[in-house]
């Protein structure tokens, strides 16, 4: 074939370098194509039709058109190998370099159906059409020509062109349904790579995750990296250190805990099993009637007994689908639903229960629940009363003046004094051995001796109100005047406070009957007083005290004094002049205050409806807030033997509490509400103004507004 | 049998009363007191007009007479004037006489009883009268007989007391000493009152403020027996005419019934329950089981003592003020109070 090749060359040396390829891989199609050259090539190509004849029935090993190989044993693996020859980068080795005379590319052809030429040539000139002969020149060209059968249209020169052998070659392996590649050997000896002594792979293949050192990072990732390795040098990040916990290996106990006490959670509640009437077949007893099954139907679905109608078929195969299956389990899983699955233990308290336990009021009698009788002051409010250390006797003052005492009993006035203003406050004396009282009035207090005592204590009482012995008087502005004369019907004793100094709100007394402590109402410091008896010395114990004072109160036991004053209450050791203790009420304006017969609790009342109770051990704050009266506390009172105390309001009434104070300091003292009385009307706002128990009795005298003085009896 | 009511000297109003079917003339005679059994029976016999004259015996205070009135009265030592014991706040009891011999009674303390340290709160006497029985608001009760002293028996403690005294009391009143002191209370004695019927002869009862009704034996003024009632401070106590039953009045509205007949009586027996403090209580000499009490609310009120959970009647007396004593002789009933006096009869009873 090369050297057919060359021998080619060399007849067409003369023709353009270009059309060389061309020229010598298909010479004759040049010439039939070319009218021009027609005669001229003529020969050659019948040359050229023998070669390729010849190379046809060459046998396959022969022709080869793809360069030849060659079979060599490799050094390196000791295999034998197919070695192709190098290829020489010239004209002839490769394709692309081949010459078309046409180069317009592949460009649909019929481009340049009407058109003379068929394209441009390299140089830019026109590649002129070439000649068509009409058909009767084909035919005589296919019968003249014996290789026309191996020609083809050729799009690119508008021509037809003899094919190759090689092209022909693979045309006929096509035909036959062989493999079109000549060098293809379907029966080439198996070559044994894995098989055979040396050759077998000892696991080639791993699922194994690719290994990081495989990985290899980018230059970001880098820069990342060794910024992290630079932390970790320089001590910046710290892994975490494995804890010895995590090493030892732990066991848990599982019997250890105690067992759960909590219910397990529910069943579902089981689907009913069918009954009989649900069969297939029932007995005839269960088969409803013709007025059942009217009246199953013409019930609502919700009211009916049952779902379903019991039916009977004489045989299984009868029974017709479940036409109820879907609403059956969308009633079951509904069931499922709603059906609780937790015990839901119910808060059942009864609210009766959250109540405080408090003992029945029936089984804390005496206690006063009805007026046994009512004394009048006909003519103004009743605002202040007392009762005498032996508890016959009643002494109360009212605004015009009039002072009475009357006996507690029957509710006989024994006698009357009237003063010439109003009467602010009354109190007994509490010695036993003597009998009077004191009245305090504006700027004024005064002592009374009741008629029909014993002489015996009549010249007591004398002697004790006009001392034989007095101590040299001192410079003060109090004036104690002893009345000489007409004893029987006024006063014995006279104290004149200072002027300006109101009305005597409250008198207190000493328990022992020597000290008396009176309150003034005016706002000005001078307002509390303390006068003893024995001496006839009258002092002002505080010379500057915050805030108006209300009340006074003497410690039972104790050489203490309790001052209240608009907000607090004060105690102070009288005996070493100091302040004990504030009592915070948290009251907006104290009215009234009276301390337990033991000395350790009081008891705080207010304008504001508020009672406080205080334990005197235990805290500044109020150990109990009682707000039951509507309207402003006025008066509170302890009985002095009986565990009982009382509170009188604005509203009219009176409130009993049972007051049990335990000698235990653990336990919290007892208060329970006993009655309220009513009784007094509330005359312009002003209701019950004073109270005071009994001394030995478990009655109650009160005085209102509306002038009436009553006892109150159990 | 006829009775007369009193005796006079010259001439004494007297009416005559009988148990038996004569119908006798209801006016009041003035008959002089001269007159003997012979003089009444012509009278009597006189107004009856009767075929046949029958020998009446008379009888003057449950005694027959055998003697002239005059005589009789003499002989008795009562009649001519009555004594009346008082105990008052001024710490004394007195016994006053009253005279009714004339036209206008007069009235003249005899003696004071000098004994308590606080008002007297009641005094009672015994049947004869001869025993006075004053309680006090000290918890004493002291004894005292009505014979009238001749001399002071209790000292004035002072002068200028004396002196005081003097001003209102005359000097003839004679200040008597106690016979017995009864001291066992321990508040104010509310009443003492001496035992009826012949059993109980010798005994006194008192009730108080300590919610004790005492038992006492007046001779020897020991306290025999106490029944504690607790809580229940008594203003008044009574006893029926046969001296069976007790009953206390108390300040929590209740009469509490005390049947002595029980042996070992510890507590009340019975209640009758008030609207109001019941302040006196008054029992009927005739009828053994009507009781008259009164109370603070000026209701006089009558119960059976067989069944005691509501008055058999009342009477409102007076409106918002109280009664303060009661007294029931045969069929009228005394109210004393604030109101006044009433004087009420009792019609139907039993």
């Amino acid at each position: 074939m090369q050297s057919e090749d060359e021998a080619e060359d060399e007849d067409q040396e003369g023709d353009d370098a270009s059309d060389n390829e061309d020229v010598d891989e298909f010479p004759e199609i040049d010439a039939v194509s070319d009218s021009e050259e027609e005669s001229e090539e003529e020969d050659t190509d019948d040359l050229d039709e023998e070669d390729t004849l010849d190379e046809n029935s060459d046998a396959d090993s022969d022709l080869h058109i793809f360069p030849k190989f060659r079979k060599v044993v490799s050094d390196i693996t000791g295999q034998t190998k197919v070695v192709y020859p190098e290829i020489e980068p010239d004209y002839d080795s490769d394709s692309s370099t081949e010459d078309d005379p046409n180069r317009v590319g592949k460009i649909p052809m019929h481009w340049y159906d009407d058109l003379p030429h068929l394209g441009y040539d390299i140089n830019g000139k026109r590649v002129l059409r070439p000649a068509k002969g009409d058909e009767l020149d084909r035919f005589l060209q296919t019968v003249e020509d014996p290789n026309s059968w191996t020609t083809a249209f050729d799009q690119n020169t508008q021509m037809d062109k003899p094919l190759s052998a090689e092209e022909l070659d693979i045309i006929r392996r096509l035909q036959a349904g062989e493999n079109p590649d000549a060098e293809y050997d379907p029966y080439e000896p198996t070559i044994e790579w894995f098989t055979g002594k040396g050759k077998e792979e000892v696991m080639p293949l791993s699922s194994a995750p690719e290994p990081k050192r495989r990985w290899l990072p980018s230059k970001w990732e880098k820069q990342k990296i060794m910024k992290i390795v630079r932390a970790i040098r320089q001590g910046r990040i710290v892994g975490s250190k494995p804890t010895a916990a995590d090493k030892k290996q732990q066991f848990y106990a599982i019997w250890n805990e105690p067992p759960s006490n909590q219910a397990p959670p529910l069943p579902a509640p089981k689907p009913k099993l069918p009954t009989n009437s649900e069969s297939y077949n029932p007995p005839e007893e269960y088969l409803p009637t013709e007025e059942e099954r009217k009246l199953w139907e013409s019930t609502d679905p919700e009211d009916r007994e049952r779902d379903y109608l019991p039916h009977k078929y004489p045989a299984l195969r009868l029974v017709p689908a479940y036409d109820r299956f879907i609403k059956q389990r969308f009633n079951r899983q509904l069931d499922l639903y709603l059906a609780p699955r937790i015990q839901r233990v119910k808060l059942n308290v009864d609210p009766n229960s959250l109540l405080p336990k408090l003992p029945s009021p029936n089984s804390l009698r005496p206690f006063p629940n009805y007026k046994s009788l009512q004394f009048m002051h006909t003519k103004a409010r009743v605002r202040c009363l007392s009762i005498s250390s032996d508890g016959a006797w009643v002494a109360s003052g009212d605004e015009s003046g009039v002072i009475s005492l009357w006996e507690v009993n029957v509710g006989r006035e024994v006698k009357r004094w009237s003063l010439g203003s109003k009467v602010g406050a009354i109190e007994w004396c509490p010695r036993l051995d003597v009998c009077f009282f004191v009245a305090g009035t504006e700027e004024q207090l005064h002592f009374f001796i009741p008629p029909n005592i014993s002489p015996a204590m009549l010249t007591m009482t004398q002697s004790t109100l006009a001392p034989a012995t007095l101590p040299p008087a001192t410079q003060s502005s109090i004036k104690w005047i002893s009345a000489s004369g007409a004893a029987e019907d006024g006063p014995v004793l006279t104290i004149e406070l200072p002027s300006a100094s109101g009305l005597s709100r409250q008198l207190t007394w000493h328990r022992k009957g020597d000290y008396l402590a009176s309150v003034s109402s005016s706002e000005t410091q001078g307002s509390v007083w303390m006068h003893q008896i024995s001496r006839r010395h009258s002092q002002a114990p505080f010379k500057k005290i915050k805030g108006a004072v209300q009340m006074v109160l003497f410690h039972p036991t104790k050489p203490h004094f309790f001052v209240a004053t608009q907000r607090y209450v004060r105690l102070y050791n009288l005996a070493e002049q100091k302040l004990l203790k504030t009592l915070m009420p948290g009251i907006k304006w104290i009215s009234s205050m009276d301390v337990h017969p033991s000395g350790d609790h009081i008891i705080v009342g207010g304008y504001d409806r508020k009672l406080c109770w205080f334990d005197l051990e235990l805290s500044e704050k109020p150990y109990k807030v009682l707000r039951y009266h509507s309207r402003a506390i006025r008066s509170l009172h302890f009985h002095p033997t009986y565990p009982l105390f009382a509170s009188s309001s604005d509203d009219g009434s009176i409130q009993i509490f049972h007051a049990r104070v335990y000698s235990d300091l653990m336990t919290d003292p007892l208060i329970v509400p006993l009655k309220i009385l009513r009784g007094h009307d509330v005359q312009e706002g002003l209701g019950v103004l004073q109270i005071k128990w009994v001394i030995k009795q478990p009655w109650l005298v009160s005085a209102g507004a509306d002038g009436s003085v009553s006892l109150w009896c159990s | 049998m006829v009775t007369s009511s009193s005796s006079e000297a010259p001439s004494h109003p007297v009416i005559f009363t009988t148990q038996t079917p004569y119908v006798l003339p209801s006016q009041k005679f003035r008959i002089p007191l001269d007159w003997k059994r012979y003089q009444l029976l012509q009278l009597i016999n006189n107004a009856l007009d009767l075929p046949k004259p029958v020998p009446f015996d008379f009888l003057v205070h449950g005694e027959i007479i055998r003697t002239s009135l005059l005589e009789w009265r003499a002989e008795k030592g009562v009649g001519e004037s009555r004594i009346l014991a008082s105990s008052s706040h001024d710490l004394t009891g007195r016994p006053t006489r009253i005279s009714l011999s004339s036209e206008i009674p007069t009235a003249s303390t005899v003696a004071s009883l000098h004994l308590h340290t606080s008002p007297l709160s009641s005094i009672s006497t015994d049947v004869s009268g001869s025993h006075l029985l004053p309680s006090s608001w000290d918890g004493l009760v002291g004894v005292w007989d009505t014979s009238i002293p001749d001399y002071h028996q209790v000292n004035l403690e002072r002068d200028d007391d004396r002196k005081k005294r003097r001003k209102t009391a005359p000097t003839n009143i004679k200040r008597k000493a106690p016979i017995a002191v009864l001291k066992s209370h321990t508040a104010r004695v509310s009443k003492a009152l001496f035992a009826a019927g012949e059993l109980a002869k010798g005994k006194a009862y008192s009730c108080g403020f300590d919610s004790t009704v005492r038992t006492w034996d007046v001779e020897s003024g020991v306290c025999i027996n106490t029944i504690n009632v607790p809580e229940r401070p008594m203003l008044d106590i009574a006893e029926t005419p046969d001296g069976n039953v007790l009953l206390t009045a108390s300040t929590d509205r209740t009469v509490s019934i005390f049947d002595l007949r029980i042996s070992s009586l510890s507590s009340s027996t019975g209640v009758m329950m008030h609207p109001a403090t019941p302040s006196c209580i008054a029992t009927s000499e005739n009828g053994k089981h009507q009781v008259v009490t009164g109370s603070y609310d000026g209701v006089a009120r009558l119960w059976d003592l067989r069944s005691t959970k509501g008055a058999v009647t009342s009477f409102k007396v007076w409106d918002r003020m109280k009664v303060l004593a009661v007294d029931w002789v045969g069929d009228v009933v005394g109210i004393g109070g604030e109101g006044g006096m009433e004087v009420w009869r009792i019609a139907g009873e039993s």
